[in-house]
């Protein structure tokens, strides 16, 4: 249990509503300290209201947000200790770099010479120290990126949020910006709470994650938790790829399940441990991810195979990806690293058993 | 854009089409500036090169009338030009960032009705209005009348740029500590700049060279220069009417460029966030 100054952010049972339509159901959620917090989602599932709710830019309908345990609900956004950074940057395009850094400073009346200490320190943190009186137009995207970042670090925020920052750089230098915006955020020692609909940069960065879907949060935990360990169906087939199996428990053994798929077939599997829920009967789905299941030539009498023929047979240069139509229809994907030199992967049309590794399934009743 | 302006100049009859609009819209106009530069009386009869006639506007019989005219323009332009920009720039705000409301179209289509309706009933209908609440005709009631149908040419830039300026530089300000006002004043008033100049100087213009409100609701013994050349044009052409109106024509060149000029600096100073 986290003691009450460790946690930077607390939302409970926070409700937004645009008239009829509902943006966010119920969701309450805690945030530490100088944690790299994640708010994933697909499009229109709430989270940038969430973030945009923190900032002080919507009201809530109903519940309560604290800041390191003060209520901020009623604050007016410029007002809170929190800066944003926008999807588009903003940056005021009349303003050169360093006015543009300095102006959160100004606003808060911190002396001058204190100020440009202070943002000329930012701006060294950006690497953009000789850039300082250029105008935004003159910078590239990335770089207008890391202006936007400093400004947003200069008043010293107790939170930073970030809303889609990365999403308007092209592939390279966004891959380049999360793991220099991982280092800022550990250098700068602030709590980022970071929005974003890509998983990849979710997984790269956050300390935890809170993956939304139409208005409430599905679930929350580490990288690890949400892609080993999904609670739940939106939870698996969002984050990674993922094979579905329609499947129904027949067993209870401790900590697992016994599942029974279509085709009569029995696999053991994990199950979420807060499904108490669970009982033999339960109907749900069985998630495999595609690199759990491995080509043996050899039929697998263990019960944990699945036998099928290959109908697609893809080369991804690092993998291969097979499609295969199991015996009772469904198909599953299956992704073998190519760097395993003595395997020989089946082509199309040949039948192949699929292993499932040990930990590689898992129940999900919702 | 060079691909293009090839492309059109191909096309059959071009050439002769263009030239025709040429003639038909400056030909009179050049007509004018040249035989203001003329040394005879006449305005059909070449005399030679001479500045007599602009020398005749500053020092001439009809000088004095020209010289209160001028300054009652002058002024009543600039102070409905600052009027109708400080009510064109608000009303531009409320419109762009309040959201969705009820009645939203139809305020935007009053606002620039003025422009629509045919002058001639905006005159009668403003003479009418005056004279039925007893407001005396004269300075002030032009100066009204101006500010009126100023504000939808004010309104109009304004508004064209304001559209494209996100509302989150504003957002951004806020969340840095600004109040309200002082994100208006030191983000969005420059940002909006270049669309408020120009907005200005259209009024400007507008004001300048309006005849047919100014001419019904001035009442008597007041003259703005377009009413006061009228009433000079009346009394038959003098070569003087050509050099005052070459003078209007070149501020109104003026202005308009320099207008034009803003707009385009202002495009280029916050060209899109690229990538």
């Amino acid at each position: 249990m986290t003691e009450v100054s460790d946690i930077a952010v607390q939302l409970s049972n926070v409700k937004k509503q645009y008239g009829e339509a509902v943006a966010l159901h119920d969701v309450s959620l805690t945030i530490n300290d100088k944690e790299f917090f994640t708010l994933l989602g697909p499009s229109g599932c709430g989270k940038t209201t969430l973030l945009r709710i923190i900032a002080g830019f919507e009201n809530v309908t109903a519940g309560s947000v604290f800041l390191h345990g003060k209520e901020i609900a009623s604050l007016p956004a410029n007002q809170r200790p929190v800066n944003t950074v926008f999807q588009q940057y903003s940056l005021f395009p009349h303003m050169s770099v360093e006015e543009n850094v300095l102006f959160g400073l100004q606003m808060r009346k911190v002396p001058t010479s204190q100020a440009s200490k202070r943002a000329k320190a930012m701006l060294e943190l950006v690497q953009l120290e000789n850039f300082a009186s250029r105008l935004p137009s003159q910078l590239s995207g990335g770089q207008q990126q890391r202006v936007a970042l400093a400004r947003a670090l200069a008043p010293e925020p107790e939170v930073l949020l970030l809303d889609e920052p990365l999403s308007a750089l092209d592939l390279k230098l966004r891959q380049a910006m999360r793991i220099e915006l991982k280092q800022i955020q550990e250098e700068a020692g602030i709590t980022f709470i970071f929005v974003t609909h890509d998983q990849e940069e979710a997984l790269t960065m956050s300390d935890r994650i809170a993956v939304m879907s139409a208005g409430n949060v599905q679930q929350i935990g580490t990288s690890h938790d949400i892609y080993d360990a999904p609670t739940n169906r939106f939870v698996a087939d969002f984050i990674g790829e993922s094979n579905l199996l329609d499947s129904e428990v027949v067993k209870i053994d401790g900590d697992r399940v016994q599942c029974l798929l279509p085709g009569g077939l029995h696999v053991s599997s994990t199950v979420s441990d807060n499904n108490s829920s669970i009982k033999p009967g339960t109907k749900g789905h069985l998630c495999i991810r595609p690199e759990r299941l491995s080509v043996s030539n050899a039929a697998d009498t263990n019960g944990n195979s699945l036998t099928g023929v290959v109908v697609r047979h893809i080369y991804l240069g690092t993998d291969t990806q097979l499609v295969v139509e199991l015996t009772h229809g469904q198909t599953v994907q299956v992704r073998t690293q190519n760097s395993d030199q003595g395997l020989r992967l089946p082509a199309a049309g040949e039948t192949v058993n699929l292993h499932i590794q040990s930990g590689g399934s898992r129940f999900l009743s919702a | 854009m060079s691909a293009a302006g090839e492309r059109i100049k191909s096309y059959p009859g071009f050439g002769l089409l263009a030239a025709t609009c040429l003639v038909l819209l400056y030909a009179p106009l050049l007509v004018v500036m040249v035989y203001s530069f003329n040394d005879s009386p006449s305005i059909t009869r070449w005399g030679g090169f001479s500045l007599t006639w602009y020398v005749d506007v500053f020092t001439g019989v009809e000088a004095g009338k020209f010289k209160v005219a001028a300054w009652n323009s002058i002024t009543i332009a600039l102070m409905a030009t600052v009027a109708s920009t400080l009510i064109a720039t608000s009303a531009a705000i409320g419109m762009t960032r309040s959201g969705q409301w009820r009645g939203k179209s139809a305020s935007f289509a009053l606002i620039n009705l003025p422009i629509m309706v045919p002058e001639i009933v905006t005159a009668v209908a403003t003479l009418i209005f005056f004279s039925a609440i007893g407001f005396k005709t004269g300075y002030l009631s032009i100066l009204l009348a101006h500010i009126v149908f100023c504000i939808p040419f004010a309104y109009l830039p304004i508004a064209a740029r304001l559209q494209g300026v996100s509302s989150s530089y504003e957002e951004a300000a806020i969340d840095l500590y600004a109040s309200r006002w002082q994100a208006f004043r030191f983000v969005l008033l420059p940002i909006l700049l270049p669309g408020i100049i120009s907005g200005a100087l259209l009024a400007f213009i507008v004001s300048l060279d309006d005849f047919l409100i100014t001419n019904f609701v001035k009442g008597a013994g007041v003259e703005t220069l377009p009413t006061a050349i009228f009433g000079a044009v009346k009394q038959g052409i003098k070569p003087n009417i050509m050099a005052i109106s070459t003078l209007m024509l070149l501020v109104s060149i003026l202005f308009v460029t320099v207008s034009w000029w803003i707009g385009r600096i202002g495009e280029k100073a916050d060209a899109p966030v690229s990538e």
